[in-house]
C-alpha cells in the first residue's frame, strides 16, 4: 500500500451529488414560496448531471480508489443510473402532491439528494465502512423525510417506529461488521474474501458475524421476519415520500446484499444459502398472503413489495452470475414498478384526499378508462403476467432458481405467486366491473397524468423489449 | 412474413376503436379480410406440409435470456392456424352485425383482435418462453372479453374466476416449462421433440409433467378446474363461439399435443390424462343435459369434447390420435356453428333457455337448417364428419390397455348424453309447439348467417368426402402429435363392427333421454349434489381461507405494536444464532477470569450495577444519573485499556447526552408502569437471553487466535509516512479520511434532520400563534 | 479480562433489550443509550485488551515499542461513538416530537398505523 493519490475522478458523480445538495441547501434559504422551483430544477439538473457523469466514467472493468474502500464496476455504474432515474421520476411525481400539501420544500428535496448520496456511496463501498456510512446516510435521511409532514399524528408515529427499528438494524449490521473485523482483521471487502478463500480462519465466528449482518441487510431488504416496520411505514408516510423509500432504496439494498455476501462473503456462500432460502419463503408467502386482507393500497403495495423482495432474494441466493444478474433485473423492474404503483396512488388524490383505499378504484373504468387501462398494465406486470416486464422479472430469477437445482423453491415461490396474483386481480375487478363509489372527476395535472401514463407504458414497452437491460444486467456480472 | 402475420393483429387492434367509431358495424366486413388473408397464406403451405416437410423461422428478440421469436409451421401448427384464421374470419363478420351500435364495439374488436393474434402466436411459437408470453396474452384479452357485458353480476364473478383460474395455472406452466428447458436443454420445441428420453428419464419428469398439466388442464376446462368455463358463457355469443369453443379452450390441448412427443407415451402420462379426460369427457356430457341454457348446454358440450381430446392424448395409440385430430376439427366446425345459431336465436327471441323456444322454423328456416346440420355431426350421425371422430374415438377406447374398460363405459356414457344434447340443440328450438317470445323471429342477415353456413356445411362435406381433410392437414397434425407417420384411414363406413354398435347404442338411448328431456333434467337438478363435487365450491373455499388466514396474520404479525416488533426481530435472531450453535459448531469456549485486576473489577461492577439501577428505578433523574455512570465507567475502561482518545471521546459524548436528556426528558411526562407482571418477566427472559447470546459469541471471540491484523501496518506507517505519532489519529485523519469524511456527513444530515424537524415545529407554532 | 468484560457487555445488552421492551417511550430511549454503550464495549473487548500501552509512536522513534494496543478498533469505536451520539440527537427529537403530535407516551397508544 501506497500513498498514492486517490483516483478522485472515480468518484465525480458521488462528488457532484454532495456539492449540489449542499448548494441547493443553501439556495434555498434564499428563497421564497413562489420561486421555490428554483429548488425542483435544481435537483432535477442534479440527478441529470450526475447520470450524465456516471455514464461517462462507465468502465467495463473494476477500478479500486481512496485505498480500496471505494469500487467502481458496471453493476456500480447501472445501479447508479437507476437509481437517478427512478429518483428524477420521482420528482416529477411527486411535484404537484407536495404543493398540494405545503410539502415543496427545500428539505425535501435535499434530503432526497442526501439520500440518493448514501445510496450511491453503498453501490460503490468497497469497505465495510464506506458501507456502513451509505446506509446511514440513506436511512437518516428517510427518516427524516417520514417526519416531514407536520401535524400528520400517523406519519410521525411511522418514522419514529422506522427509525428505532432501523436503528436497531443498524446495530445488528455493525456489530456483525465488527465480529468479522475481529475474525479476519480487515474492513476491506476484498481482504476479507481473500481472508476466507485462504480457509485459515475460524469459520464459526465468520458465520455469526455473518447471521448479524443478514439481519441487518434483510430489514432494510424488508424481508420477513424483519418486515414489521415496511406497512407501518408505506402506510403512514405522505405517498410521496412512499414512492421514494419504496423504490431507489430497493436499489441499493440490492447492492448491499451482493456487496457484502458475494464481494465479501462469496467464500461463505454454502453458510448463508440456507437463511436466505428462509427469508425468501417467508417474505413471498407472508407478503403474499397478508396482501389478500389489505383495504388499504398503500399497505397492499407494502406486502406486494416484501413478496418482491423475497423474489430478489431467490435470485441472489442462488450463488451464480446468472441469478445475481437476474436479482439485478428484478430489483430495477421492481423499481419502475413500484414508482407506478405509488404514482398510481399520487394521480388518484386530490388536495385534501387521499385515494389509498381500495374502494377509491372501483368503477375506475367508467370514471377514465385510459387510466384504468394504465393501472391494468401495473397490476398485471406486478401479478407477473405476460408480456410485462414484471414477467421477465420472475422469468429470470425462476430460471436461476431452477438452474440452482432448487425446483422445489421454485414451485414454492410460484404457488405463492398465484396466490398474490389474486389481490392485483382484485384491483383490475374493482376497476373494471364495479360501480364507481365515488363520482369525482380525476383531474391530475397535465405533467403527473403524462408521467404516470408512460410509466405504464414503459412497462408494457420494456416487457415486449427485455432484452437491452438484460443484457446490461448480464454484463454486469460477466466479470 | 411470419412475423407480420402473427403481429398485424395487433396493430389492426390498436386501430379497431377508431376504425368502430369511423365505420360501425360494418367494421367486421373489414376486419375478417386479416383472418381471411392469414388463411389463404397459411393454406399455401398445405402441399409442402402435407408432404411432411415443417418451416421454422427465426428472429432475434432477447438473447440474453435464450428466449427469441421463433416460428415453427408443422401440421398441429397449421391445423390449429387454419382453425383460428377459419372462424375467426366468420365470427369478426358475425360480431360486426352481433354488435353493431353497441356502445363498446370498437373496444370489443381491440381485444377480439389482439386474441386472435396471441393464438395464432401461441400455435405458431417455437420457443416455449414465447409461447407462454402468447398464451398468457389469450388469458388477459379473453378476461377483458369475458367480462364485457359488466353491468352483469354473474358476468363479473365470472371474468374474475376464469383470469384467476388460468393465470394461476398459467404461473404453474411457465415454472414446468421452465424447468423442462433446463432439463432438455433447450427453450426450442424444435429441439426438445428429439429430446423424448433425456426428459423422460430425468428425475424431474413428474414434477415438469405435473405443472405443465396444471397449466393446461386448467385452460382447456378439465375436471377440477372445468367450472370456470361454463360461468365465462356470460360473455358475448361471438366470443363463446371463438374462444370457448373453437380456440382459446383448446389451447391447453394444443400444448399437450405438442408435447406429446416430448412427454408423452408414459404410463404417469398416459393415466392422468385418460383418467383426468374421461372424467371431463363424462361430466361435461351429464351437465350439458342437466341444464338448459343455450350457451351452458353447449358450454358442458365444450367440456366434454375437451375432456374426450385430452382423453385421446392420454391413450396415445396411433388410432387415439387420428381420433384426436379429427375429432378437433369436427368439433370446432359444429361448435362454431351451433354458438353463433344459439346467438342468433337469443338475438332474434331474446330468450335464452331451451325451456322457454320451439317451434321457430317457420320464421328461421335458414337458421334451422344450419342448426340442424351442425347438431347432426354433434350427434355423431353418419354421413357427417362428427361421424368418423366419433367412430374413431371409440375404437381407440377400446384399445386403450391400462385404463380401456373404465374409459370405454365413460365414453359410452357421454356419447349417450351427447346425442340428447345433440338432439336438445337441434330439435328443441326449431320443432315442436310454437311458444311465444319477446320478439317476432326472422332469419337474421347474411353477415350472421355466412358463419354458421359454411361452418355446418364443411361438416357435412368434410363427411361425404374425408380424404379432403385427410390429405391436406390431419394426416400432417397427427404426423406432429405422434412423432411418427400415422395412417389416418378416414372413411364413412368401417363395416358393422363395435364401434358402429356403440355409435348405434348411443344414438337410440340418447334420443329416448331426449324424448324424456324435461323428466330426466328435473330429476337430475334436483341432485344438488352434484353442484357441490365441483370445484367451484373449493375455489370459493379456498378463496375465503385465505382471506381469513390474511386477517389472521396480520392480527399476530402486524399489530402496530414497536415492542412486539422488536420482540420479533430478536426472538429471530436468537433462533438463528441458536440454529447455527447447534447445528454446525456445538462448541463452548473457554473462560479465563485470571489476571483480573481490583480496579478493573470494581469498574465492572459499577457499570454493572449502574445499569441495573437505570432499568429499575422509577425516578427520571435517578435514570439519568445512573445511565452517566454506566457511560463514565464505559469511558474509564478504554482509558485503562490503551484508549485514552477514545475515552476522551466517550466522556465529552456522555456529558452531551445527559445534558440532552435533561433538557429533553423533563418536557415528557414521568415513567409508566404500564405492562403487567407476567409481561415484564417474558420480556425479562428474552434480554437475559440475548444478553447472554451476546456474551458466548464475545466469548467466542475471544477465543479465537488473533489475526495478522492490517493495524500492523498502520503502526508501522503511522509516522513515517504520515508524520504523526497518536495511530489512532492518524488512521482517522489520514489512512482513513474518507471514512471519516462520511462520518462527517453522516453526522451533519443527522444535523438537517434535526434541524428539519425542529424548524417545521417552530412554523408550527407560528401558525398556531395565529388566530 | 476479557471473560468479565464479555459478562458485562451481556448485562448491558440485557438491560438495553429490557428497557426498548417498556411500553413507556422514554425509557425507549434510555435502552437505546444502554445499547449503544454495550455496542462500543463489546468492539473494544472483541479487539482485545491491552493495558498501558497506547498506540503512540514515542518521540523519537518510528514505530512504537513493543506490543500497543489495536489502533484500528479505537479508530473504529470513536466513529461509532460519535455517530451514535448524532443518531441519538436524532432519536430523541423524533421522539419529542412524536410525542408532540401524537400526545401520547404509551407506545401502546401508537398503533395509528396499523387499521
Amino acid at each position: 500500500m501506497n500513498f498514492e493519490m486517490p483516483n478522485f475522478a472515480l468518484a465525480m458523480p458521488e462528488m457532484f451529488v454532495l456539492g449540489m445538495a449542499c448548494l441547493i441547501l443553501l439556495v434555498d434559504l434564499f428563497l421564497n414560496e413562489r420561486s421555490r422551483v428554483v429548488t425542483y430544477l435544481l435537483s432535477q439538473a442534479t440527478l441529470v448531471g450526475a447520470f450524465i457523469l456516471t455514464l461517462s466514467l462507465y468502465t467495463p472493468v473494476r477500478e479500486l480508489t481512496f485505498s480500496g474502500t471505494f469500487v467502481l464496476d458496471p453493476m456500480a455504474s447501472v445501479l447508479k443510473m437507476a437509481v437517478y432515474a427512478v429518483v428524477f421520476v420521482m420528482f416529477l411525481y411527486t411535484r404537484s402532491y407536495l404543493q398540494a400539501r405545503q410539502m415543496f420544500t427545500g428539505e425535501f428535496y435535499t434530503l432526497a439528494l442526501f439520500g440518493v448520496l448514501g445510496m450511491m456511496v453503498m453501490i460503490s463501498a468497497h469497505s465495510f465502512l464506506t458501507l456502513y456510512l451509505g446506509l446511514e446516510l440513506l436511512s437518516l435521511s428517510m427518516y427524516a423525510m417520514v417526519a416531514l409532514q407536520r401535524d400528520n399524528r400517523v406519519a410521525s408515529e411511522a418514522a419514529m417506529k422506522y427509525f428505532l427499528l432501523g436503528a436497531m438494524a443498524s446495530a445488528m449490521l455493525l456489530y456483525g461488521m465488527s465480529m468479522l473485523y475481529g475474525v479476519t482483521g480487515s474492513l476491506d471487502l476484498g481482504e476479507i474474501s481473500r481472508a476466507i478463500d485462504e480457509g485459515e480462519i475460524e469459520r464459526m465466528l465468520l458465520v455469526f458475524g455473518l447471521v448479524f449482518m443478514l439481519v441487518g441487510v434483510a430489514f432494510k431488504l424488508g424481508a420477513v421476519p424483519f418486515h414489521m416496520w415496511v406497512p407501518d411505514v408505506y402506510h403512514g408516510a405522505p405517498t410521496a415520500v412512499t414512492q421514494f423509500i419504496s423504490t431507489a432504496p430497493k436499489i441499493a439494498a440490492f447492492a448491499l446484499l451482493i456487496r457484502l455476501l458475494v464481494d465479501g462473503l462469496g467464500g461463505l456462500q454454502s453458510e448463508w444459502h440456507d437463511i436466505l432460502v428462509l427469508l425468501a419463503i417467508l417474505s413471498i408467502s407472508v407478503g403474499n398472503i397478508i396482501a389478500i386482507a389489505q383495504t388499504n393500497i398503500k399497505r397492499m403495495l407494502a406486502y406486494s413489495g416484501i413478496a418482491h423482495a423475497g423474489f430478489l432474494i431467490l435470485g441472489v441466493l442462488s450463488g451464480t452470475a446468472e441469478g445475481y444478474a437476474a436479482g439485478m433485473f428484478y430489483v430495477i423492474v421492481y423499481a419502475v414498478m413500484g414508482l407506478a404503483g405509488f404514482g398510481m396512488v399520487l394521480l388518484m388524490s386530490r388536495a385534501g384526499f387521499e385515494a389509498d383505499s381500495l374502494e377509491d378504484y372501483k368503477g375506475l373504468n367508467q370514471r377514465n378508462p385510459w387510466f384504468a387501462l394504465m393501472v391494468l398494465f401495473i397490476m398485471f406486470s406486478m401479478a407477473g403476467v405476460p408480456p410485462f416486464i414484471g414477467f421477465w422479472a420472475k422469468l429470470a430469477v425462476l430460471q436461476a432458481v431452477v438452474a440452482s437445482g432448487l425446483i422445489w423453491l421454485a414451485v414454492l415461490a410460484v404457488i405463492f405467486s398465484v396466490i398474490g396474483a389474486f389481490y392485483y386481480l382484485r384491483v383490475i375487478k374493482l376497476m373494471y366491473f364495479d360501480a364507481p363509489a365515488d363520482e369525482a372527476r380525476i383531474e391530475p395535472g397535465r405533467e403527473l397524468a403524462a408521467v404516470f401514463s408512460g410509466n405504464a407504458l414503459v412497462i408494457l414497452a420494456m416487457g415486449l423489449f427485455p432484452g437491452a437491460l438484460m443484457a446490461i444486467c448480464i454484463q454486469a456480472f460477466a466479470l | 412474413m411470419m412475423l407480420t402475420a402473427v403481429f398485424a393483429g395487433f396493430v389492426l387492434a390498436a386501430l379497431a376503436p377508431w376504425l368502430t367509431a369511423r365505420l360501425g358495424g360494418r367494421v367486421g366486413w373489414l376486419f375478417a379480410l386479416l383472418p381471411a388473408a392469414i388463411f389463404v397464406w397459411l393454406a399455401g403451405y398445405i402441399p409442402a406440409i402435407a408432404a411432411g416437410e415443417s418451416f421454422y423461422y427465426h428472429y432475434p428478440w432477447i438473447p440474453g435470456l435464450d428466449i427469441n421469436l421463433t416460428f415453427l409451421l408443422d401440421g398441429l401448427s397449421l391445423l390449429f392456424g387454419l382453425l383460428i384464421s377459419g372462424i375467426g374470419t366468420f365470427i369478426m363478420i358475425y360480431a360486426g352485425k352481433y354488435l353493431d351500435g353497441h356502445q363498446y364495439q370498437g373496444r370489443f374488436f381491440l381485444f377480439l383482435l389482439a386474441f386472435m393474434a396471441s393464438m395464432l402466436g401461441l400455435v405458431l411459437s417455437s420457443n416455449l418462453i414465447a409461447l407462454f408470453v402468447f398464451w398468457e396474452l389469450t388469458s388477459i384479452t379473453s378476461y377483458m372479453l369475458i367480462g364485457f357485458n359488466h353491468e352483469d353480476e354473474k358476468s363479473r364473478k365470472s371474468a374474475q374466476q376464469g383470469l384467476y383460474v388460468t393465470v394461476g395455472g398459467g404461473l404453474a406452466l411457465m415454472t414446468g416449462l421452465v424447468t423442462l428447458a433446463m432439463v432438455g436443454g433447450s427453450y426450442e420445441l424444435v429441439e426438445l421433440l428429439g429430446s423424448s428420453e433425456v426428459v423422460q428419464e430425468h428425475a424431474l419428469y413428474l414434477p415438469i409433467l405435473l405443472l405443465i398439466l396444471l397449466g393446461t388442464f386448467t385452460k382447456s376446462a378439465q375436471v377440477p378446474f372445468h367450472f370456470w368455463l361454463p360461468n365465462a358463457m356470460a360473455a358475448p355469443t361471438p366470443v363463446s363461439a371463438y374462444l370457448h369453443s373453437a380456440t382459446m379452450v383448446k389451447a391447453g390441448v394444443y400444448l399437450m399435443a405438442r408435447l406429446h412427443p416430448t412427454l408423452g407415451g408414459t404410463d404417469t402420462w398416459m393415466i392422468v390424462l385418460g383418467l383426468f379426460g374421461a372424467a371431463t369427457m363424462f361430466t361435461g356430457s351429464l351437465m350439458a343435459i342437466r341444464s338448459s341454457g343455450l350457451k351452458s348446454v353447449l358450454a358442458y358440450s365444450t367440456v366434454m369434447a375437451l375432456g374426450t381430446l385430452t382423453m385421446l392424448l392420454g391413450v396415445g395409440t396411433p388410432t387415439a390420435i387420428a381420433a384426436a385430430v379429427t375429432f378437433l376439427l369436427a368439433h370446432s366446425l359444429y361448435k362454431g356453428a351451433l354458438f353463433m345459431t344459439a346467438g342468433n336465436i337469443t338475438h332474434e327471441t331474446g330468450h335464452k333457455d331451451f325451456r322457454d323456444v320451439g317451434g321457430l322454423r317457420r320464421e328461421m328456416p335458414v337458421s334451422t337448417l344450419f342448426g340442424g346440420l351442425a347438431a347432426l355431426s354433434l350427434a355423431g350421425i353418419l354421413p357427417f364428419f362428427g361421424f368418423i371422430g366419433k367412430e374413431l374415438m371409440f375404437e381407440a377406447v377400446l384399445e386403450a390397455n391400462t385404463i380401456g374398460t373404465l374409459i370405454t363405459l365413460l365414453a359410452l356414457a357421454s356419447g349417450i348424453m351427447t346425442v340428447a344434447a345433440a338432439a336438445i340443440v337441434g330439435l328443441r328450438p326449431w320443432f315442436g309447439v310454437r311458444k311465444p317470445t319477446k320478439h317476432t323471429p326472422h332469419d337474421p342477415p347474411l353477415a350472421q348467417l355466412l358463419g354458421p353456413g359454411v361452418l355446418a356445411s364443411l361438416g357435412l362435406l368434410l363427411g361425404l368426402l374425408p380424404f379432403i381433410a385427410e390429405r391436406s392437414v390431419l394426416s400432417a397434425a397427427a404426423l406432429a402429435i405422434a412423432g411418427e407417420p400415422v395412417e389416418l384411414k378416414l372413411s364413412l363406413w368401417h363395416g358393422f363392427n363395435l364401434p358402429l354398435l356403440m355409435s348405434a347404442i348411443s344414438l337410440l338411448v340418447g334420443l329416448t333421454i331426449y324424448w324424456k328431456w324435461d323428466t330426466v333434467r328435473e330429476l337430475l337438478q334436483a341432485r344438488r349434489f352434484i353442484d357441490t363435487l365441483g370445484a367451484e365450491r373449493g375455489y370459493d373455499a379456498i378463496m375465503r381461507a385465505l382471506v381469513v388466514v390474511s386477517e389472521w396474520q396480520t392480527r399476530v404479525l402486524q399489530n402496530g405494536h414497536l415492542r412486539y416488533y422488536i420482540l420479533t426481530t430478536v426472538m429471530t435472531l436468537f433462533a438463528l444464532l441458536a440454529y447455527t450453535i447447534l447445528t454446525r459448531y456445538p462448541v463452548w469456549p473457554g473462560v479465563d477470569f485470571s489476571g483480573i485486576e481490583l480496579q478493573h473489577l470494581v469498574i465492572a461492577v459499577l457499570i454493572v450495577l449502574a445499569a441495573l439501577v437505570a432499568v429499575s428505578t422509577h425516578s427520571r433523574l435517578g435514570a439519568v444519573a445512573t445511565l452517566g455512570a454506566v457511560g463514565f465507567g464505559v469511558a474509564l475502561m478504554y482509558v485503562m485499556f490503551s484508549a485514552p482518545d477514545v475515552g476522551i471521546t466517550q466522556v465529552l459524548v456522555e456529558t452531551l447526552t445527559v445534558i440532552l436528556l435533561v433538557l429533553v426528558l423533563f418536557r415528557l411526562p414521568g415513567f409508566l408502569d404500564l405492562t403487567e407482571h407476567s409481561t415484564r418477566l417474558r420480556d425479562a427472559i428474552v434480554a437475559v437471553l440475548m444478553g447472554g447470546v451476546f456474551t458466548l459469541l464475545l466469548l467466542m471471540a475471544i477465543d479465537v487466535q488473533f489475526f495478522p491484523s492490517i493495524s500492523e501496518y498502520f503502526i508501522e506507517h503511522s509516522y513515517p509516512s504520515a508524520h504523526g505519532r497518536n495511530i489512532v489519529n492518524v488512521i482517522l485523519v489520514d489512512f482513513r479520511t474518507l471514512d471519516t469524511l462520511g462520518e462527517i456527513f453522516v453526522l451533519a444530515l443527522a444535523a438537517v434532520g434535526v434541524y428539519a424537524m425542529i424548524k417545521l415545529r417552530a412554523e408550527d407554532r407560528k401558525e398556531g400563534d395565529r388566530p | 479480562m476479557e471473560s468479565l468484560m464479555a459478562i458485562v457487555v451481556g448485562i448491558l445488552y440485557a438491560t438495553a433489550l429490557y428497557m426498548m421492551l417498556r411500553r413507556s417511550i422514554i425509557k425507549l430511549v434510555i435502552g437505546l443509550i444502554l445499547l449503544s454503550n454495550a455496542a462500543n464495549l463489546l468492539i473494544f473487548t472483541a479487539g482485545g485488551m491491552t493495558p498501558a500501552a497506547p498506540p503512540l509512536v514515542p518521540e523519537g522513534m518510528l514505530q512504537p515499542e513493543g506490543l500497543v494496543a489495536d489502533p484500528l478498533t479505537q479508530a473504529l469505536i470513536l466513529t461509532a461513538i460519535v455517530i451514535s451520539f448524532g443518531v441519538l440527537a436524532f432519536a430523541v427529537v423524533l421522539i419529542h416530537r412524536a410525542y408532540e403530535v401524537v400526545k401520547q407516551d404509551d407506545m401502546d397508544m401508537m398503533k395509528d398505523t396499523d387499521r
